[in-house]
């Protein structure tokens, strides 16, 4: 009797009853891992679109509501979400998801940072991250390391679903690992070739799959080009030779589209999120995606 | 200057500076808020702008226009209603989010200066907020406060504002946000009753991404004290917004007021530094 009371108050303080764990996402990729992992045991919630940038999302309130019920917040970290997560968690009012408690989980834990800055930082070189590229969903190995911390943190909020979580954590790891396999060989004949992107949100995928990113649109993260600017960057790409520019789906296609057309080249938009683009629901799909759009850009090129 | 950080797992603190006419440094507002209260409770004590309708809440650089609706200016003053006081507000249990919001204000402010120091300013307000499919959102709120004024009779308040914003989703730049709020406040004297009330209904359009048009209507004297004149003002806002850090601002506005107008052009450069801001939806 006092083993069911206890047991029942236990469920209570977790959250987890028959509705599952309620598990809420800034970034899609993160909501597909979860729910991946979780399966019917957990309700996940994601709240910037796959087709919204995430840097520039608003505080809705309604976001608020999402926090408020949730019993695992996971975000990305590295100051992604800075103008705006900790307004909803404030908003939130959930001490269960607060800094330091098992409902929080900041996904960066454990990946390997690129483009951590050194020496003075201001926002004279643009708005960059301080902390380092947050864009690092989009290297499928760090894929597996998020994995492994939110299925460790769902066992931890959720005993009695740990088999459950650990098998699902199996199957993930392995079919991520058949498919990475694949995806590499596939780009085997990329590696070592140049590009110019849009924004630094492809450093991950670059340094994963061996390209060179030779130069941005943006003069400087976050800032939007300068005709005079542009103008140097297609005389770079004329010397070296560069003929692909690859940007989000997120961003203005105009002038990445501008510069390929200067350099009888080509610009390629890449899905950088799950549920960028319909048919992309599930972190695998994204890179499948990814793949298709750079075999088909260099190509042709 | 604005200082936010979390003091620790359960408190954050905010304050914000003011440097008025390079005279010494005002503390615009300087208030710790509870992070993890149960039962979706938060607590706020110190120095802050009241949660009386949407505008209040601003700072002036954070203004839509580069001056307050007059209806604000009027009835609660250049400064707005910024009390000391504790506030405590709810997460309801309903489907959509509905915060209540109730606050005990030490008020000098004109309307509530209560010459007895224990008489205190009470708040309410309700906001109300839905999502209107993937790019749209509506909030409605209401407001009422009460509290003795400096003739030791009562004063009141009470303000409704309903705000509509519209953000295109895909990479294009494109929002536009619809705000209007009414606010009426009256004043029991020994000579009678005084009643004023307003309104404002304000447009904004992002029209490329670094360039926004506004334009406001602001209408006070509805109702109107004895003897005072209705008045209108009508403003138009260009800015340029080269990022989020900072904006340049020119304004043109004409008021009507007593069978006269007046027409005003106002220029500001607006900028941040420091962390990045969170800013408040």
């Amino acid at each position: 009797m006092n083993y069911l009371i206890l047991a029942s108050l236990l469920a209570l303080g977790s959250g987890a009853g028959a509705e599952g764990l309620r598990v809420v996402a800034t970034t899609p990729d993160l909501a597909a891992i979860a729910l991946a992992l979780g399966g019917e045991r957990v309700e996940v919630k994601t709240i910037a679109r796959g087709d919204q940038d995430p840097h520039y999302l608003e505080a809705k309130p309604s976001f608020m509501s999402l926090v408020n019920k949730a019993d695992l917040l996971i975000y990305n970290g590295l100051e992604l979400e800075v103008g705006w997560l900790p307004l909803l968690v404030q908003g939130g009012r959930n001490p269960r998801v607060l800094p330091g408690q098992p409902g929080n989980l900041d996904a960066s834990e454990n990946i390997p940072v690129l483009e951590i800055p050194t020496g003075e930082v201001d926002r004279s070189q643009g708005d960059i991250h301080p902390l380092g590229n947050p864009h690092y969903t989009l290297d499928p190995r760090n894929g597996l390391v998020i994995a492994g911390a939110i299925a460790s943190r769902l066992r931890d909020l959720d005993p009695a679903g740990a088999e459950g979580y650990a098998r699902n954590l199996g199957l993930f790891e392995r079919e991520l690992q058949q498919l990475l396999t694949n995806w590499e060989r596939r780009a085997g004949p990329l590696r070592g070739r140049q590009v110019v992107t849009y924004h630094q949100n492809l450093e991950y995928l670059a340094d994963w799959l061996g390209l060179g990113v030779a130069g941005y649109i943006e003069d400087k993260p976050g800032v939007p080009p300068s005709p005079r600017h542009l103008a140097e960057l297609v005389e770079q790409m004329q010397r070296d030779k560069i003929g692909l520019v690859l940007y989000a789906s997120v961003q203005d296609a105009a002038a990445p589209g501008r510069v390929a057309a200067q350099v009888g080249g080509k610009a390629v938009a890449l899905p950088i999120a799950v549920g960028a683009e319909p048919g992309i629901a599930t972190y695998p799909e994204l890179f499948e995606a990814i793949l298709a759009r750079l075999e088909a850009g260099f190509g042709g090129g | 200057m604005q200082l936010a950080s979390t003091v620790d797992a359960y408190l954050r603190a905010d304050l914000i500076l003011a440097l008025p006419g390079g005279e010494g440094v005002e503390v615009e507002e300087g208030f710790v808020t509870t992070l993890g209260l149960p039962y979706s409770l938060a607590l706020k004590a110190g120095k802050f702008y009241a949660e009386l309708g949407r505008h209040n809440l601003l700072h002036a650089h954070a203004f839509p226009f580069i001056d307050a609706p007059l209806v604000s200016e009027r009835l609660l003053g250049e400064e707005g209603l910024n009390e000391t006081g504790l506030g405590l507000s709810a997460l309801l249990p309903l489907p959509w989010y509905a915060e209540l919001n109730g606050q005990a204000l030490n008020g000098d402010h004109e309307l509530f200066a209560s010459p007895k120091g224990r008489d205190l300013l009470y708040l309410g307000h309700l906001k109300n907020f839905w999502e209107l499919g993937p790019s749209a959102t509506l909030e409605l709120g209401s407001s009422w406060a009460g509290g003795n004024n400096q003739e030791g009779h009562t004063s009141a308040l009470a303000g409704v504002d309903l705000t509509l914003k519209w953000r295109a989703a895909g990479p294009r730049t494109r929002a536009l946000v619809w705000q209007s709020e009414y606010l009426r406040a009256r004043s029991n004297l020994p000579a009678g009753t005084e009643k004023q009330g307003g309104l404002y209904s304000l447009l904004q359009y992002q029209f490329a991404r670094r360039w926004w048009a506004q334009a406001r209507w602001d209408l006070v004297g509805l109702p109107r004290p004895r003897g005072a004149e209705r008045a209108h003002r009508l403003s138009g806002l260009l800015a340029l917004v080269p990022s989020e850090f900072s904006a340049l601002r020119l304004q043109y506005s004409r008021l009507d007021e007593g069978g006269g107008g007046t027409d005003q052009v106002q220029m500001q450069y607006n900028f941040t530094i420091g962390s990045h801001p969170a800013h408040r939806y």
